[in-house]
């Protein structure tokens, strides 16, 4: 991987605007935007129905999905958060390739509740483009998102992989 | 889990044609790539992909790399560089890039404060102090990430407001033309 200053910074931009036009297109989401701006993308929102996201009834009535994808020194693989954020009962569950749990590999399924981390497991690596690994992703959101159990009201991941 | 998972989520392949899905993929490389791994990534046909990339080259998006025996291919970063410079023109008055300008500024020197720090550098060596918590070490490699986009950014927002005049002058030569054309 050549590393030239400023060269993955258009590239990514131009990533989260692709990201931006898929989200655009996928039945459910709504008011696609950009976070801080449209001038300068890091994140790429939109609001979710539920019902038809996951093609059928579900318990939360809002969603949001949170997508970010970046390029961090040093690292010859992009980073990702792909989130499925529920304000209503602050839960977060996302797929994260970061630097933050080397000992569950590159990437890792991570499930918050009020803001606390309450499960975390290995995910695949996918070596693919960005584009091709979010397509997976989104596609396996919706299992993820039923395969969350409630005890006592809190919430955890038992059964991932799904 | 359920024996049928609900699944609303449509695939990239039933919203997109293979050859915007090439397109996308295309001009999105960080590295320059084989028309296998291309088609392979955009799920499209080995033979529509490199009808596409050779139409992409001939368009000037795209850059044939010859690698030994392999042909490969990449964006032109350079028409990337200008395209997004041209889109943050088109898209946005002089005013809305100033206040960008000053939002990126204004978060630099809250991060500058919070962690008495002068660059995303210093804050990366920081890393390694063994006192951090895990929550406290994620919280600065997103910073640094921030910072180090808020950076570029401000370069490819001054680039913009640089060239705003002369990029206005030349779409009002376009519209007069126009005018001309069909009065």
């Amino acid at each position: 991987m050549i590393f030239l200053a400023g060269r993955d910074r258009y590239t990514q931009r131009t990533l989260l605007r692709n990201v931006h036009g898929r989200l655009t297109r996928q039945a459910g989401c709504e008011d696609v935007r950009y976070r801080p701006s449209r001038r300068r993308p890091r994140y790429v929102i939109a609001n979710v129905d539920p019902t038809t996201f996951l093609s059928g009834s579900y318990d939360a009535e809002t969603a949001r999905l949170e997508i970010r994808f970046w390029y961090p020194a040093g690292v010859d693989y992009e980073y990702y958060r792909i989130n499925w954020v529920e304000p209503d009962r602050n839960l977060m569950l996302g797929f994260h390739q970061d630097a933050d749990h080397p000992d569950l590999g590159p990437c890792h399924i991570q499930l918050n509740y009020e803001d606390t981390p309450v499960d975390r497991h290995s995910a695949t690596f996918l070596d693919a483009h960005p584009l091709a690994v979010l397509d997976d992703r989104l596609q396996q959101l919706p299992s993820a998102v039923e395969a969350i159990r409630w005890e006592n009201g809190v919430p955890s991941l038992p059964t991932w992989p799904v | 889990m359920s024996e049928s998972p609900r699944n609303g989520v449509q695939s990239w392949t039933e919203s997109m044609s293979a050859r915007d899905r090439i397109r996308a993929v295309a001009e999105t490389l960080r590295d320059p790539r084989s028309v296998n791994w291309i088609s392979e990534q955009a799920d499209a046909a080995w033979s529509t992909t490199n009808e596409e990339l050779q139409a992409l080259v001939e368009q000037g998006q795209l850059r044939r790399v010859e690698a030994g025996e392999t042909t490969l291919y990449q964006p032109d970063y350079t028409r990337l560089l200008f395209e997004e410079i041209r889109t943050l023109i088109e898209e946005n008055t002089r005013e809305e890039l100033r206040n960008e300008l000053a939002a990126i500024t204004e978060e630099i020197e809250e991060w500058q404060a919070t962690y008495d720090v002068e660059t995303w550098e210093d804050l990366e060596q920081s890393l390694a102090d063994g006192d951090l918590s895990s929550g406290e070490l994620r919280e600065r490699r997103d910073v640094i990430a921030f910072w180090r986009e808020n950076e570029e950014d401000r370069r490819l927002i001054k680039h913009a407001l640089e060239l705003y005049s002369d990029v206005e002058a030349a779409r009002e030569q376009m519209t007069d033309v126009a005018d001309r054309a069909t009065s």
